[in-house]
């Protein structure tokens, strides 16, 4: 991506809740909450090389320990929330500790088991989480330096600005070593340890790092819509994220957040029925792979060439 | 200790299950030499590498370098104490650029700090840049100036090859273990990655390699040492090798058995 690319983006998207409808500003904020969450996703697929249908999970356990800390123990949303997101880093470092050591459908399965065991207890543990009922009623993050986040718009703001942070500091990440050894780990494990690159520690870093930015995504989502129930966390969530990362394009970080506009947005505006949604997910994901692997992104890149190849042509 | 060889190779055996692949090898590399190792398929070459390398435990013997003893340790361990190798058949990163392949192998045992790396800070930087230079000096070194910014995967195999022994020079050896280096070479190729391989020697890095192509082999080792079916069965210059009439036998087979 051009240097370009961030700064037009951060404009646009910072200009558009001006010229559009309150519902439109909830459509655009449902649409970046995801971006993050598939974010997250594009992180561990592009870079840990690994399909993990249990990411939802940790979405899951920061929307439900930050709006529990709020709820029960008063604290203010801006305390709670880095206290969530601690607690999904220390959890998905256990996970992954355990589960890293897996590969291919293995993997898949053990994460694919902790995201639904982490759903039936949020489902089962009616004192805490009161059940399939869930918590009602989470209100907006309270104000902070004089910055009232109770209107949509300014919420829009707060999830735009964790997005494009996060996305500026993975974008970073990726060129750093740290990212650079993820990709050489991904590529060839025998020759990435031969190198001496300790495997294990970079993938598990790698998740950590990909389960903050979930847990990101995961609080804002109780004070964005007001409620949390164990039935928004099912594995067709993180098939969701799956399929935005694959739609916008594997292995960049902006594929995720196109992937995320182009399956949020569109839908929701052609208002589609919400129970069609697991069918649409699984009929573009074949369409994609089969005549798009590399995504929109690689679409476009294709089509640059293209023109580039015309322009020169031309000549 | 002055007695220790720079290598000693010291009756290493390695079994799978009832298969006695290495059965009992001793050999030592002097420092500064290019010893040769050869043998027929299915001799225990590639397997006699393997242990030296650490990639497979051994079943007896051990395996020493300057007195020290190295089997059992990680592979990466061993490659940290100045023993690299190349991987039969090539093992680069196929996604990468070749110069991002040799930051990788360069970058692995660097100290940049997590954070310091993630956030550009000044000590990180200076790392960066001076990676930078080390990898013009290998990509010189192996030729491969002019592919810098292609696609590892992409690049024909005597060229992956290459890069292939960029990336273990690039941990800085002190012996490197070329597994096959000619192989899936033309002439021109093998005469110039022959080139290469006398220039890491007289770079100050020993060389053990394992190869076919005997007109390679005879032409720049100082010694050689056949294996045949798990055993050494002869050492010696490359003049002796040839004449050697055991050696002979297991490459063609003796008279009996035609």
């Amino acid at each position: 991506m051009n240097k370009l690319a961030l700064p037009l983006f951060m404009i646009v998207m910072a200009a558009l809740p001006q010229v559009v409808s309150e519902y439109q500003v909830y459509l655009l904020t449902l649409t970046v909450i995801w971006a993050i969450m598939a974010l997250s996703m594009g992180l561990v697929l592009g870079y840990i090389g690994q399909i993990n249908l249990g990411q939802i999970a940790f979405v899951a356990i920061a929307a439900y320990a930050s709006t529990l800390l709020r709820l029960n123990f008063g604290l203010s949303f801006w305390l709670a929330a880095p206290i969530a997101l601690a607690v999904v880093v220390g959890i998905a470092a256990i996970v992954g500790l355990i589960t890293l050591r897996l590969r291919g459908p293995f993997f898949i399965l053990v994460m694919l088991a902790f995201a639904e065991i982490v759903r039936l207890i949020i489902a089962n543990w009616q004192e805490v989480t009161n059940g399939p009922l869930g918590l009602r009623g989470i209100a907006p993050p309270e104000p902070i330096f004089g910055v009232s986040f109770a209107s949509k718009t300014a919420f829009y703001y707060l999830a735009l600005v964790v997005l494009v942070v996060s996305l500026a500091a993975l974008l970073r990440l990726v060129r750093s070593k740290t990212g650079r050894m993820l990709v050489a780990v991904r590529e060839d494990e025998i020759l990435a340890e031969f190198v001496g690159i300790p495997i294990m520690r970079q993938k598990v870093t790698g998740l950590c790092i990909s389960a903050f930015v979930a847990g990101l995504g995961g609080i804002l989502l109780g004070p964005f819509l007001t409620i949390l129930a164990p039935s928004q966390f099912t594995l067709f969530a993180s098939v969701d994220m799956i399929v935005m990362v694959v739609v916008g394009g594997v292995g960049t970080l902006a594929g995720p957040i196109i992937g995320a506009a182009f399956l949020t947005y569109i839908p929701e505006l052609l208002s589609f029925a919400n129970h069609f949604r697991p069918i649409l997910m699984g009929v573009v994901l074949i369409v994609v792979t089969l005549f798009a692997p590399q995504g929109i992104l690689g679409l476009l890149r294709g089509f640059k060439r293209t023109l580039a190849r015309e322009a020169r042509d031309g000549q | 200790m002055a007695s220790e060889p720079f290598l000693a190779v010291d009756h290493i055996a390695k079994h799978f299950g009832g298969v006695k692949a290495v059965k009992d090898v001793t050999f030592t590399v002097n420092r500064g030499e290019i010893l040769g190792l050869i043998g027929p398929n299915g001799a225990g070459k590639t397997t006699t590498f393997n242990l030296i390398s650490g990639l497979l435990p051994l079943t007896g013997g051990e395996v020493r370098l300057e007195g020290r003893r190295i089997s059992g340790e990680r592979p990466d361990r061993i490659a940290s104490l100045g023993v690299a190798r190349t991987f039969q058949g090539t093992r680069i990163f196929p996604a990468l650029t070749v110069r991002e392949n040799l930051e990788t192998a360069l970058l692995a045992r660097a100290p940049v700090g997590f954070w310091a790396d993630w956030f550009g800070l000044p000590a990180a930087r200076a790392i960066h840049a001076a990676i930078g230079g080390e990898v013009t000096n290998v990509l010189d070194f192996i030729g491969l100036s002019a592919q810098a910014e292609r696609i590892a995967g992409d690049m024909p195999y005597a060229h992956q090859s290459l890069l292939g022994v960029g990336l273990a020079l690039a941990l800085k050896p002190r012996l490197l273990l070329l597994d096959e280096p000619f192989a899936g070479m033309n002439p021109n190729e093998t005469a110039g990655a022959a080139a290469m391989v006398q220039r890491i020697r007289d770079s100050g890095v020993t060389v053990l390699f394992v190869e076919h192509d005997m007109a390679a082999v005879m032409g720049i080792c100082d010694r050689i040492v056949v294996v045949d079916q798990g055993s050494k069965i002869a050492e010696g210059a490359p003049a002796e090798i040839a004449a050697n009439p055991r050696v002979i036998e297991a490459y063609l087979g003796s008279d009996e058995d035609a």
